[in-house]
């Protein structure tokens, strides 16, 4: 009696072996993100909504003793309450009325068409995001106050008005949502520009034989087919405006337009003791809630996913449109965007640079103009230390985000697609940080490791831990969006050529997302480099970093020395810029 | 109002304080020549050989590091084997950070925590973490010393109204701060910083309605509102307004030494802040710490402070520089920042907030 298996039951069995390692190691995977996601979310949302019920007036939230609905019902009874959710809503609007359409036009632009020098104007986009906030919204005032700002000064000599103010306002809530809306743009651009570069135009061009012109095409192909990334970007850019506090600070009090991150502000900032957390919790929570809200409207709206993938298995060609015409005005209109939200700015952080004090562009100032800004920087002892911890945390904090991020993005897309409501919890949870006031995550570190034996606090990796949990949120939506242009069927072809999963995400996955992955590789490190209030509740000596330094720097009233920190900001971020490209260049070269 | 009273007398006292202490300031200079002959001295000295035995003294606060590259040279002349270990950073987060590692059983690696005012440290007062000591007024001879002796004054900071002198003249410019509120000034000519710390030092003197009402008509001018002091002053040298509150004497002093057209009126009150040192219970160098923050006090280390950066003491017995001399000459009556007068100044600071979007 032959007792040995068949050939075929050994061939069944190695296969059902085969799978089952396959799965583990890819449940092993799902379990570990699941965990390291929850455990990077789970703590700053906890002192989030546990301090938003605590008295925390002089307190700090794991001092009160005192539980209470007190903060929320601050919120709710004070007047001033609903003009600043009406502001809120209104700035939001008309930043993203402003930088959204932009950032849109300008990616497909760059991504989609022929037009020239279609590389240079790409990197020159952006430049703005690589100016520190501060800098840049003080840039922005030189440009556009309706006294000094050189625009202004420009115009009224061009056009001959009289007087000595106007013609253009900053100090309004136009002039607050073009500055907010002009500050979205290039980061908007990342996110969407990989999306565009990923798009089959074979559709459009069916569109086009069929014989729908460019704006029916556009309505009903491109934009449908760009839904997930464009609602991925909209919901994103809601929060970011809704939450950001440097235009406001700068132009909103004197516009007299109070808004939520005023109103957080006021909380957290009150330089006379302990920040009202409390307070600012409850406000964040209510943020919190309209993200809840937006991340189920974006579910229901991208439910079918596997219609908006593009690359599939049947040929997947991006090429470029030839504007025939319109190539001229096209690059005017970049140009254009090019000299007002690019260079103006620069040039001003620049001259800032080189001023002892801020001056308006003259004779005068031009003859006080001094490069000691640039030597001088070098006499403080910690500016070496500075750049390289802030270099080591862009770099970390970049690589650590995109890993996750990716990982996030495959299980939220493929499981997904199977109905599994892990992938709605994570895309859910990978959203949230943004909510999260920043000093409300660096409190939460401090308050848990501290206590944790975990030895990394006071090091450049609690920094580091908060920066991942904070740029999580932008990282999952980018890589998130683009996956779903990638079908699902590419992986099934590999995987039933007998690869591996971990190599089918090596080989095949993360090949096709690389432009999205370079993309917020770049963005998460450029904000790394200039993220101020998690790194001011978690730099010590030895984790001092140049935000901080540009920050105590301005508060001890040397600009010019902040400002050349800030140039030399840029051109580090220039180098990564370059780094990505270099590896873009060479994956084209591998690929041909 | 018997707080208001109290706080009138306390100005005015310090007003003239200036005349009869500035003699002092003479007697005071000699203070490092003469340490090892009085009995202070003697006290000095007995401090000093138990900090050179501690060896160093870590300092967290915002002054700028280069103050303490220069403290630390003048030290290795005169009182050698004293190390400063310095972290600058604004105070807030230092508060936080020494709470939250405190109440986790392990104390900040810090001896000495200083801020830009007395305000900002009130939570280390509140939870008992400063230590008192007497050594600061008894054997260094140093007066600004407050919270029962758990705070010494590092410099003062001096809110002044500012103007700019090509779009104003001396004669123009306002005198008092219902000046401000003219209509003259309407019209984004003034810049004020949001935190309306100056209002909320004069709600001290002149009770919070009438505080509240003059910052109510001034905020009606429509003028620029921006944050933060050094935004402020840059504002005011750019010709961006003509009329600046919320920014420092020793800034407009430093702008105008570097050829900006600036100056400022030492209106009467005049608000001034004090930046503080305070010793933690948990310091691991106590006695470094307590020397350091004291001979920086003093006459010598005023001077050095001056030299570097133009922050000093600008009122009291060891008051120096350019805008003490003015302080000085125009004697207006001063509400200082003390222990006493910053939990009335957060008050007020909070209901004028509302004003720009507080919601408590």
């Amino acid at each position: 009696m032959n007792t040995a298996p068949s050939a075929a039951a050994k061939n069944v069995q190695l296969r059902s072996w085969s799978i089952a390692r396959k799965l583990s190691v890819r449940s092993l995977t799902l379990g570990l993100t699941l965990l390291i996601v929850t455990y990077l979310v789970l703590i700053p949302l906890f002192m989030l909504l546990y301090a938003s019920v605590k008295s925390t007036e002089d307190k700090l939230p794991f001092e009160s003793t005192v539980t209470t609905l007190g903060n929320y019902a601050a919120v709710f009874t004070s007047p001033s309450t609903l003009p600043i959710f009406l502001n809120t809503l209104l700035f939001t609007a008309g930043s993203l009325a402003v930088g959204l359409p932009l950032a849109i036009l300008l990616a497909w632009l760059l991504e989609r068409t022929a037009i020239p020098a279609r590389a240079w104007i790409a990197n020159l986009i952006l430049v703005p995001m690589t100016i520190p906030s501060l800098l840049s919204a003080i840039s922005w005032i030189q440009l556009l106050d309706p006294r000094i700002g050189l625009v202004n000064v420009v115009l009224r000599g061009v056009l001959g008005l009289s007087g000595d103010t106007g013609p253009l306002d900053i100090y309004s809530l136009s002039g607050m949502c073009f500055v907010q809306g002009l500050r979205l743009v290039p980061s908007a651009y990342l996110m969407i520009a990989a999306s565009f570069r990923a798009m089959d135009p074979s559709l459009e061009e069916q569109s086009a034989m069929a014989g729908r012109g460019a704006a029916q095409t556009t309505l009903r192909i491109t934009l449908p087919i760009m839904r997930p990334a464009l609602l991925a970007m909209l919901i994103y850019y809601i929060i970011v405006v809704i939450e950001s506090f440097d235009i406001p600070g700068l132009l909103g009090f004197t516009a007299r337009i109070r808004v939520l991150s005023t109103a957080i502000y006021w909380a957290t900032h009150s330089e006379v003791g302990l920040p009202d957390y409390g307070l600012a919790s409850a406000l964040g929570a209510m943020v919190l809630a309209v993200a809840l809200l937006l991340m189920w409207l974006y579910q229901r709206l991208t439910a079918h996913q596997e219609r908006f993938a593009t690359i599939t298995g049947k040929g997947y060609r991006p090429r470029q449109v030839r504007l025939g015409a319109w190539t001229a005005p096209a690059v005017v209109f970049c140009l254009l965007y090019v000299l007002i939200a690019v260079l103006l700015p620069f040039l001003m952080l620049l001259w800032t640079s080189v001023q002892p004090f801020y001056a308006p562009p003259s004779a005068e100032s031009l003859a006080r103009a001094t490069l000691e800004g640039y030597t001088n920087i070098w006499r403080d002892r910690s500016i070496v230390r500075a750049l390289w911890n802030t270099t080591v945390l862009a770099l970390v904090t970049a690589v650590a985000t995109i890993l996750l991020a990716v990982l996030v993005s495959w299980f939220v897309v493929r499981r997904r697609s199977q109905g599994s409501g892990l992938a709605n919890y994570l895309a859910t949870v990978s959203f949230l940080p943004q909510c999260v006031p920043s000093i409300v995550i660096g409190l939460a570190l401090i308050f848990v490791y501290v206590r944790f034996p975990i030895p990394i606090y006071g090091t450049l990796w609690i920094i580091a831990l908060a920066m991942t949990t904070r740029y999580l949120a932008y990282s999952s939506r980018a890589t998130t969006a683009a996956l779903m242009q990638v079908h699902g069927e590419l992986e099934e072809a590999s995987q039933m050529s007998g690869a591996p999963w971990t190599r089918t995400l090596h080989r095949i996955t993360m090949p096709l997302l690389a432009p999205a992955m370079i993309n917020v590789f770049f963005w998460v490190a450029v904000h790394a480099m200039q993220e101020l209030s998690m790194a001011l509740m978690l730099y010590n000596p030895d984790t001092v970093v140049v935000s901080t330094m540009i920050w105590s720097m301005w508060q001890n009233g040397r600009t010019a020395d902040a400002a050349v920190l800030g140039v030399i900001l840029i051109l580090l971020s220039a180098l990564l810029l370059l780094g990505g490209q270099a590896v873009s260049y060479l994956r084209r070269g591998s690929d041909a | 109002m018997l707080e208001a009273r109290s706080y009138m007398k306390s100005a005015r006292t310090v007003a003239v304080a200036p005349i009869i202490l500035g003699l002092l300031v003479w007697a005071n200079a000699g203070f490092a020549q003469d340490k090892g002959k009085s009995a202070g001295g003697d006290a000095v000295a007995q401090l000093y050989a138990a900090a050179k035995k501690e060896g160093t003294v870590v300092i967290w606060g915002p002054t700028d590091a280069i103050i303490y590259q220069r403290m630390q040279e003048a030290l290795d002349k005169q009182y050698p084997g004293i190390k400063i270990e310095h972290f600058e950073s604004i105070p807030e987060p230092l508060v936080q950070r020494i709470i939250a590692e405190s109440q986790a059983g392990k104390p900040a690696a810090v001896d000495v925590i200083q801020s830009g005012s007395l305000r900002a440290l009130r939570p280390l007062i509140d939870r008992d973490m400063l230590a008192p000591y007497p050594g600061w007024e008894k054997d260094f001879g140093l007066d600004a010393v407050y919270a029962g002796q758990r705070f010494v004054g590092a410099y003062n900071l001096t809110l002044p109204i500012s103007y700019n002198t090509k779009m104003v003249s001396a004669k123009e410019a306002p005198k008092s701060w219902e000046d401000l509120a003219d209509a003259k000034w309407k019209g984004r000519k003034i810049i004020i910083e949001a935190r309306l710390v100056p209002f909320s030092m004069l709600g001290t003197e002149w009770g919070k309605a009438k505080a509240a009402e003059l910052t109510k008509r001034i905020l009606s001018q429509q003028p620029l509102i921006v944050q933060g002091g050094t935004t402020v002053a840059n504002a005011l040298a750019g010709g961006q307004v003509s009329i600046a509150v919320g920014t420092y004497a020793y800034t407009i002093e430093r702008l105008k030494r570097q050829g900006a057209a600036v100056d400022w009126v030492p209106v009467s009150p005049l608000p001034v802040l004090t930046s503080a040192e305070g010793v933690l219970k948990t310091a691991a160098h106590p006695n470094a710490a307590r020397f350091f923050a004291g001979w920086m006090g003093t006459a010598e280390g005023q001077k050095i402070r001056y030299a570097t950066t133009g922050q000093a003491m600008e009122v009291g017995r060891n008051a120096i520089g350019s805008v003490a001399e003015r302080i000085k000459a125009a004697q207006p009556a001063v509400i200082l920042e003390t222990d006493k007068t910053f939990a009335t100044i957060l008050e007020i600071q909070r209901e004028l907030g509302k004003m720009l979007g507080a919601l408590r």
